[in-house]
Formats: structure tokens, C-alpha cells, sequence
């Protein structure tokens, strides 16, 4: 596969919603390229015509898709439920504004 | 001594509990005197719910006093795990970015336990999200090995391999995902039960990876685990992958534990034993081969191919469904924001990049690469076929022999800070684990034996899916035996 560069380890960063301190590049690029090249063992293994496994548990024995009974239960109270935002008002989760104003 | 409530097996103390020897108060109290005196030095517990632990123990008398709606755990003080969900009770899973996270309700496993009489003693610490091996990826601290307190317990569970080996709980609920009970029991001279993936809901569990993860019991005695673990499994409507599968009771498993093994046919896969593995691991490991032999069992080699593709499998598919799983934490719903976001970008961004510790973000890094557009098919599409090869592989074997033998870890307990720099060497330390894991398959983990340190060794024991009964009965024939639970470390 090669190796990752800084700029491919700050486009992962830019897709994961993460930042990486300018001074931990060179740390954080040697070990994940140590963790790539490790990983890239598996190529080692002609895997042609095999069925990838997503789950373990067959349909028969995970009851495969079910749908519940349409009646309504208990849920939770607004306020109950937004207990661990940590911004809101009244029912509704608070975030800095989004949208710019116009000059 | 023999009837000492604290190192009696669990059937043992419901018995003196039955007969008013002591009372759940009591215990309860001695317990989390327990824990305030000696757990500053260990810091397996995260969270002590006293009040709660105190208001069940009067719950748990009153109904033994009546001798109603009794079960094997009714006054039975247990330590849960800071991933699994406890109403109205903080959940950090051992996270900055969870630090006042309060549960909205019970995950499936702590109804059923508080159901049933049992006593929340409180939570324990563990690796951020369950990721590690150490318990040093907690942001609250690393845990203290009580057989060697410059030591690590192993991870993900370690506060709860701690709380039991250290006498502060009389057993405790773990999650494994690619060795995390498995691992510090081995580690802390106690016994962990990772069941078959689908036994056990998942609902109410902080999730890490959702085809993995898995709870379960550690406890100092196989019958604990095995009356816990009862006391948890079970088809669950509130989890889509919960498997309605027939369930042996534990009276029905402990009425046969006394039988011989004989003809029971146990195999070990060479390939847990590298040229590298350290003589004492190794012939500890086979000095237990020989005790199952003398109890009547049939030994073989047997062969697992694909062993040494576990740990790079692992580490993507885990990695991958991790990124997914922890793309909720936003800042916005679950109790951490940054300070001094301006905008939505900066409020996810800057809430995760000091929410989360670093091996959880490296964890994300390596689940986003490997899902990412142009490498999906090369590691995780990959990753998930040889899944398939490793699944093969036990599926073989188990057409040859009934339970198949490992040691645990491959070493005991390492010093904290040893492997802390080096990711990838922490990650090998999950080496007889992971697959097993990765095949689903129940899998126990016992202690057989001591190095010359003082440090124990753990046994693996794997079965066939939904087979945990006879690897419960296995492993309860060689404690039996073996006994090495009458060692404890000195406190």
C-alpha cells in the first residue's frame, strides 16, 4: 500500500472530526504507519471467492429482522431525555449559530 | 475461615445469607468499608453507589426474611463496569468526554441483575471506551495490580478483574471485545467468562464494536461466573443481534459439574505456542494439559491456520466499527463541549480532539482510514474474509475435539508503562484472544498457576457457540483439581 504522508494523516483527520497538534504529526504518522504495515499482513492471504463475515450469527439464530408491535410504550420525558445535553433551551439542543449574518 | 463471607463461593453465601449467619446489610456495609479503606491504593472503582448498594441490601433481608422472590444472587454485592448502564448512576466508560454522564436507564444486563436481588456496589474503572489492555487508557487513572501494585490488570476490565481479585466485590460484570474479561482475569488470578457473541444483550451497553463486543462475568470461582452469568444471558427483544437460543439453567449445569471429564476431548492449537512464548507461560500451560489428562480427558494438537492473521483482522474490523460507533459524540448530546467553540465545525472538532483520549483517537484514525473511500476493499472488505478463514478454522477443529485449550495472555501481569509508548506491541499483547472474539465463540479464563514472581497465569478455555455450560463444567472440574483460588494476593 505504501506509506500514509502528513497530508493523507490530515485528510483522516478532517474526515473523523479530530485535530492533530502540529508537534504530534511525526509521532502519530511513524505509529500508524507502524500499525499499517503491520496490518497489511493479511495480504499475505489469497482471499479470492470467500464470503466476508459481517456477523457472526446466522438469521436463524439472531431472529433475523423483526419488527415490534405497533403499540405505544412509555418514552422518556423531554426533559428526562435531554438531560446530558450540554447546551440546550427548553427541548431543544443549543449550538453556536451556523448560518453567517449579512453585512 | 472456611465460611468467611467474602471468600466463599456465591452459592455459599446465599446459603449463609438463607440461614441469617449474616445479612445482605451487613455484608454490603463490610464491602464498602471495604472499598473506602483499601480501593484509594487500587482505584477500581470509578463510582461507589453506597446509598444505592445500602437501599438493596434492606430490599435484599426483607426478602430473604420472607423468602419470597428469592434467586441465586438475591444480597449478592457486585461491581459493574463503567461502559454498562445503571439508571439514574454516572457512566464514564472511563472517558473526559462521559465525565458527568448519568444514565437514563438500566441496560438490559443491570435490570436483570437488580431484578434479581443482586447489590450494585458501584462502577469500575477500565480502559476509555474499553480500549486497551492495560487499564492505562482510563482518564481517571490507572488501576494497581493487587499481586504486584507496580503492575497493570490487564484491560479493558481491569477495576473489575481488581474489585473481585482484591476481595472489594464478590463478583463483577465485564465486556469483552477481543480479550478485555479474558485478559485481567488471567492477569488478577480470577475467573472471566466472555460468552458466545448473542447471549448476552447488548442493550444499555456503551458500544465499541457492535459485531464484538460481548458482557460478561468474573467472579474468584467458576460457580459465581456460572450463576451470574444465568443471571444475565437470555434473549433480549430491545437487542437486534440477541440470539433466542436454549439457555441451560445453572442448577442443571451445577448438578453435573461433578462429573468426570472422562473422554472429554480437548485440544490445543499449536500455534498459541510460538517458538518466542516464555518457558514458564509454556510449561505452566502444559502441566494444566496434564491435570485435565489425569482427570480422564483425551489431549490433542490441533490447528488454527490463520492464528497469526487474528490480531491485524482485529484491528480493523474493531477499529472500524469503533469510528462508526463513536461518531455520536458530537458535542452536542452527550455532556462534553469544548469551552469557547464559534462555530458547529469547531464544536465537533474541538469536542473530540480533548474529549478523547489518545488511544481511542488513534482507534478512530485507523477505523476512518480503513473505511475510507479507496481502501474500504484492501483492509476491510479484506479483514472481513479472513474473518471467514478464522471462523473456518475453529469450526474444524471443533469437528475434532469439544473445548480447546490456550493459555490466556501471553505473559502475566507487565509493569506500568512498559508497552505505553508502543501501541502496536500493546496490541500483540491480545494475541490468544482476538480470535476467538472475531469467531464468536464463548471462552473462559482461569488461573492455573503462579510464575516465580508471584504473578498467575490464566487458562483459555474456547467452546462451540452457545456451548457455555460444558466449558463452565470444564473449567469447574480443573479448579476442583487445582484449587488456586485458596491463593490470594496479600492485601
Amino acid at each position: 500500500m505504501g506509506k500514509l504522508t502528513r497530508e493523507d494523516i490530515l485528510h483522516i483527520a478532517k474526515l473523523a472530526h479530530l485535530e492533530i497538534p502540529e508537534p504530534d504529526i511525526p509521532v502519530r504518522l511513524a505509529q500508524f504507519n507502524d500499525i499499517l504495515s503491520y496490518v497489511e499482513k493479511l495480504n499475505k492471504l489469497n482471499t479470492e471467492g470467500i464470503e466476508p463475515t459481517t456477523q457472526v450469527l446466522s438469521e436463524k439464530k439472531s431472529m433475523g429482522t423483526l419488527l415490534a408491535p405497533d403499540i405505544p410504550g412509555d418514552s422518556f420525558a423531554p426533559d428526562v431525555a435531554m438531560q446530558n445535553a450540554p447546551a440546550r433551551q427548553d427541548h431543544f439542543f443549543m449550538i453556536p449559530r451556523m448560518l453567517e449574518e449579512e453585512n | 475461615m472456611h465460611h468467611e463471607p467474602k471468600s466463599c463461593s456465591i452459592i455459599e453465601l446465599r446459603k449463609m445469607l438463607d440461614q441469617k449467619k449474616i445479612s445482605a446489610s451487613e455484608l454490603t456495609k463490610s464491602y464498602l468499608d471495604d472499598i473506602r479503606r483499601q480501593d484509594p491504593k487500587f482505584n477500581a472503582f470509578l463510582t461507589v453507589t453506597s446509598d444505592l448498594a445500602l437501599s438493596q441490601a434492606k430490599k435484599a433481608d426483607e426478602q430473604i426474611a420472607s423468602g419470597q422472590n428469592l434467586s441465586l444472587l438475591t444480597g449478592i454485592p457486585l461491581a459493574i463496569k463503567d461502559v454498562i448502564l445503571v439508571k439514574d448512576v454516572k457512566a464514564t466508560a472511563g472517558s473526559k468526554f462521559l465525565e458527568n454522564f448519568v444514565s437514563l436507564y438500566d441496560s438490559t444486563v443491570s435490570a436483570r441483575l437488580r431484578n434479581q436481588g443482586a447489590i450494585f456496589l458501584g462502577k469500575t474503572n477500565c480502559d476509555e471506551f474499553a480500549m486497551g489492555s492495560s487499564n492505562e487508557n482510563s482518564a481517571y487513572g490507572n488501576v494497581k495490580n493487587p499481586w504486584n501494585i507496580d503492575c497493570v490488570p490487564g484491560g479493558s476490565s481491569g477495576g473489575s478483574a481488581v474489585a473481585v481479585a482484591a476481595f472489594e466485590a464478590k463478583g463483577a460484570l465485564g465486556t469483552d471485545t477481543g480479550g478485555s474479561i479474558r485478559q485481567p482475569a488471567a492477569l488478577c488470578g480470577i475467573v472471566g467468562l466472555k460468552p458466545t457473541y448473542g447471549r448476552v444483550s447488548r442493550y444499555g451497553i456503551v458500544a465499541f464494536a457492535s459485531s464484538l463486543d460481548q458482557v460478561g462475568p468474573m467472579a474468584r470461582r467458576v460457580e459465581d461466573v456460572a450463576a451470574i452469568f444465568e443471571g444475565i444471558a437470555g434473549y433480549d427483544p430491545m437487542d437486534s443481534t440477541s440470539a433466542n437460543m436454549p439457555l441451560e439453567s445453572v442448577a442443571t449445569t451445577l448438578s453435573r459439574l461433578d462429573r468426570k471429564v472422562q473422554g472429554l476431548r480437548i485440544g490445543y492449537p499449536k500455534e498459541y505456542l510460538p517458538s518466542g512464548l516464555s518457558p514458564e507461560v509454556r510449561d505452566n500451560f502444559f502441566s494444566a494439559l496434564k491435570t485435565f489428562e489425569k482427570l480422564g480427558a483425551k489431549i490433542e494438537e490441533v490447528s488454527l491456520p490463520h492464528t497469526d492473521y487474528g490480531i491485524a483482522c482485529y484491528y480493523i474490523i474493531a477499529p472500524a466499527e469503533a469510528c462508526a460507533n463513536l461518531a455520536r459524540y458530537d458535542g452536542i448530546r452527550y455532556t462534553y463541549r469544548a469551552p469557547e467553540v464559534k462555530n458547529l465545525k469547531e464544536v465537533y472538532t474541538k469536542s473530540r480532539t480533548h474529549g478523547f483520549g489518545p488511544e481511542v483517537k488513534r482507534r478512530i484514525f485507523l477505523g476512518t482510514f480503513v473505511l475510507s473511500s479507496g481502501y474500504y476493499d484492501a483492509y476491510y472488505r479484506k479483514a472481513q474474509q479472513v474473518r471467514t478463514l478464522i471462523r473456518k478454522d475453529f469450526d474444524e477443529a471443533f469437528g475434532k475435539v469439544d473445548v480447546i485449550a490456550t493459555p490466556t495472555s501471553p505473559t502475566p501481569a507487565f509493569e506500568l508503562g512498559s508497552k505505553a509508548s508502543n501501541p502496536l506491541e500493546m496490541y500483540l499483547s491480545d494475541v490468544f484472544t482476538v480470535s476467538i472474539s472475531i469467531a464468536g465463540l464463548p471462552a473462559l479464563s482461569m488461573p492455573c498457576g503462579f510464575t516465580s514472581l508471584n504473578l498467575p497465569l490464566g487458562l483459555q478455555l474456547i467452546g462451540k457457540p452457545f456451548d457455555e455450560a460444558s466449558l463452565l463444567r470444564t473449567a469447574f472440574m480443573y479448579e476442583s483439581e487445582t484449587k488456586y483460588y485458596e491463593r490470594m494476593p496479600s492485601l
